[in-house]
């Protein structure tokens, strides 16, 4: 499964990153969320910056140390934590730019789509967030909405 | 402490002294937060009768205890000072997501003192708090200005409440914008800021808040999802927010046509939030992660307005760029707003102000040479939007306007002073008070002046015998025309308001939808803070908000006397042809009741020593008399 967002009816109220972060940490903050939103005020963009689970991930393939694979259930990404050795080459790889650091501690943050059942979806009231079923999409860059390149 | 930031940052902007310290639990507990903690910062630190403009007055931002949770609308921040309007207690408090990065950058409440020698902007990423010049950005529009610093800050994303040039010339109701469209805008707070050398806030925070209960929180989260979805009202707030409200007031004959003198407003259809949501919506938009989008991103397709994109309006411009000023018009209003939103000015004040000479200009009490030219006929647009920006800029007839209805007034002269609708100095709000008597009552008796969130007693709508009976010992209470019961409707939403404020959540959902009695606002707050709480505890800390703040107006003299409505409210009878036809606000005996339930003198007004020691108010703050300023 991977998150399909649309930012056409994001309100840009950014609670899938509190969201997020709650689930993860079970505190509230925005600073390790997973799944972002690029607001643009001026012009009422508000983009749900969130992992497209590729097929072939970049991610996975430069980690220097194995450290990241896929879970054979959702397909979500996975890290190893004790393996990761904090460089950023996850984060350079994502075309992206979804797998987000942790300016705390330099870790990646990559959305492990919640064991299938993610929390950002389950609190998006808009609808911008949703789930698509299928294992994985079929490219490794799926167009997330008609509107993805405002 | 679960559910803070944690500490209070103090900024003294004559010095460039900056110091951090833990937020003080005592006065949590007492006060919870924002818009408690910051009456109380300046009732302890400001002397009686310090002028708003001097140095020696304090801009005291807050956000409370559920900031930044995932509770609905849990994103609003008060900034208060001694207002430069009023002359009493200033308090404004905005949504959008400052108030949230307050808290994840560890800090309850910021404290700015002092003058700074320059202009300069204040910096903050968590531990980090910086002076910056902003010599460059003196003179810019709120949006210009927030664009500015987010480029220089490197930060695209760093939340900035900023000023206009409106509240940099001198405007006494100029605000602080925060989301460029946020406005936290009554009282003057943005005057107060300029007077300080104070461009903007910039903030940015990396932390988390931790609640006491983790589970418990967010199963009461829950269960309010719940309750806000299945309510009556949530389909229209989704789709309309506020500006719902432009045909249920009509309906009722409380839009403010023409200044309030009663006639019904023939441009109910050109200015509808149905209209606006039908040629100009592109989108709904929330507050940080509010369930409710009740605001609107627009774009305004009209030739005259080319480019015209901005988030809302909320009600109280729209109606008071429409009816109150006599304009059908409606892209003319949204940029008129748009206007406010950019050059930092209070919307309902900048209406009243020019609905006011409108109607002095009507009566013969502006002369016509008097007007520098502008044609004040009902509805001129060109006129509406001319006076917008010479209030910004204080220009020609803008200048008299700028310093609000109650000081334009006493300049004028003439008797124009019966027609400034305000009290305490503070501009009357979009809605007829002659039809809905507690928010008569609530405008009189507010805090910051007349002001409808200081209360929302939305319960006189319900038509509900029963319930008032139950809730308010009187019937009447449930019936917006009547007048008995409304002394203690607005007593109950009065301390609900001051809840509402000092945790930091949003008065649609607490007051209007009352989303969360006082024994679950008991168990959530419990649940986030870890206190033990009861239901009739967090009532009390909103009473002891509401009697601090009226020992910090009496001490600047404030008393019965000053509870007033304007003559037009309590003397002249709705016309015919209005649907509350005949309704006129007997506001003295409202008051009587008011202060009978209070607690308080009926004679003065004023909280006797008995209610304070009963709240652990400290009897010394008792101003004997409310004599005069």
């Amino acid at each position: 499964m991977h998150i399909v967002a649309d930012e056409t009816r994001c309100s840009g109220c950014r609670a899938c990153e509190l969201a997020c972060v709650a689930r993860h940490d079970g505190r509230f903050g925005a600073a390790t969320a997973r799944i972002r939103v690029l607001k643009i005020e001026a012009r009422g963009i508000d983009r749900p910056q969130v992992c497209r689970v590729c097929v072939e991930a970049p991610c996975v393939g430069a980690c220097p140390v194995g450290a990241l694979s896929r879970d054979p259930a959702t397909s979500a990404v996975r890290l190893r934590a004790a393996e990761c050795i904090v460089c950023p080459a996850c984060s350079d790889a994502c075309p992206f730019g979804v797998v987000f650091v942790d300016a705390a501690t330099g870790m990646p943050l990559i959305c492990d789509l919640c064991e299938g059942d993610p929390a950002c979806v389950k609190r998006c009231v808009t609808g911008a967030l949703s789930r698509a079923e299928q294992a994985a999409p079929p490219r490794k860059a799926p167009c997330v909405s008609g509107t993805d390149h405002v | 402490m679960f559910s803070f930031g944690g500490r209070v940052l103090r900024i003294d902007l004559t010095s460039g002294a900056i110091d951090r310290r833990p937020v003080d639990e005592g006065l949590a507990r007492l006060f919870l937060g924002a818009r408690g903690l910051n009456v109380r910062w300046l009732y302890d630190h400001l002397s009686p009768h310090t002028d708003p403009l001097s140095p020696d007055n304090a801009l005291v931002l807050g956000a409370g205890p559920l900031v930044g949770t995932t509770f609905p609308g849990g994103a609003r921040f008060n900034i208060s000072a001694l207002s430069p309007q009023t002359g009493i207690l200033g308090d404004s408090n905005a949504g959008g997501f400052f108030g949230p990065e307050m808290k994840f950058a560890g800090y309850d409440q910021i404290v700015i003192e002092g003058r700074a020698s320059h202009p300069v902007y204040i910096a903050i990423t968590d531990d980090r708090v910086a002076l910056r010049r902003a010599d460059a950005l003196w003179g810019t529009d709120v949006w210009t200005a927030t664009a500015a610093v987010q480029q220089e800050l490197g930060d695209p994303a760093v939340q900035v409440a900023a000023i206009g040039q409106g509240a940099e010339n001198g405007v006494r109701f100029a605000g602080v914008f925060v989301n460029l469209n946020r406005a936290a805008a009554r009282t003057g707070m943005g005057a107060v800021m300029a007077s300080k050398n104070l461009k903007a806030v910039a903030i940015r925070g990396t932390g988390a808040i931790t609640v006491a209960d983790f589970a418990r929180f967010a199963s009461i989260i829950g269960r309010l999802d719940e309750k806000i979805a299945a309510h009556r009202d949530y389909d229209s707030r989704v789709r309309l927010g506020t500006t719902r409200l432009v045909r249920v007031l009509d309906r009722i004959g409380a839009l403010p046509t023409r200044h309030f003198q009663g006639s019904p407003f023939d441009g109910v259809e050109q200015v509808s939030g149905e209209t606006i949501e039908r040629l100009y919506k592109v989108k709904g938009k929330a507050c940080f992660a509010c369930t409710i989008p009740c605001s609107r991103f627009l774009r305004v397709d009209d030739p005259r307005y080319p480019g015209l994109e901005m988030e809302g309006p909320e009600y109280e411009s729209l109606a008071g760029f429409t009816a109150r000023v006599g304009n059908t018009d409606l892209p003319l209003a949204l940029e008129c707003i748009d206007l406010t939103n950019r050059y930092g000015l209070d919307a309902i004040a900048t209406s009243e102000v020019i609905a006011w000479a409108m109607e002095c200009r009507e009566r013969g009490l502006l002369l016509g040479e008097e007007t520098g030219g502008l044609d004040l006929r009902w509805g001129n647009g060109d006129a509406i939007l001319s006076l917008v920006h010479q209030i910004a800029r204080r220009e020609g007839l803008g200048d008299l306007l700028a310093d609000g209805v109650r000081r334009a007034a006493e300049r004028l002269g003439r008797g124009s002073e019966r027609f400034a609708l305000h009290s305490k100095g503070l501009e009357l709000f979009q809605a007829d008070v002659r039809t809905i008597k507690a928010y008569a009552l609530g405008n009189a008796v507010s805090s910051r002046g007349a002001d409808h969130l200081r209360s929302e007693p939305w319960f006189e709508f319900s038509n509900d015998a029963a319930e008032g009976v139950r809730r308010f010992g009187a019937a009447e209470a449930a019936f917006r025309l009547e007048h008995k019961g409304k002394g203690l409707v607005v007593k109950h939403f009065e301390e609900m308001a001051a809840i509402a404020d000092a945790t930091g959540i949003c008065k649609n959902t607490y007051n209007n939808m009352e989303v969360l009695d006082w024994a679950e606002t008991a168990e959530l707050l419990q649940a986030a803070t870890g206190w033990a709480l009861t239901g009739e505890a967090v009532r009390r800390i909103g009473e002891r908000i509401v009697n601090l703040e009226r020992l910090f107006n009496a001490r600047e003299g404030i008393g019965r006397k000053d509870d007033t409505l304007p003559a037009r409210f309590v003397t002249e009878p709705l016309p015919a042809g209005n649907p509350s036809a005949g309704a006129v606000v007997d506001l003295e005996t409202m008051l009587d009741e008011y202060y009978c339930a209070r607690g308080w003198d009926v004679a003065t007004g004023l909280p006797t020593p008995e209610k304070l020691q009963e709240l652990g108010l400290d009897s010394r703050d008792v101003s004997p008399t409310g004599s005069a300023r």
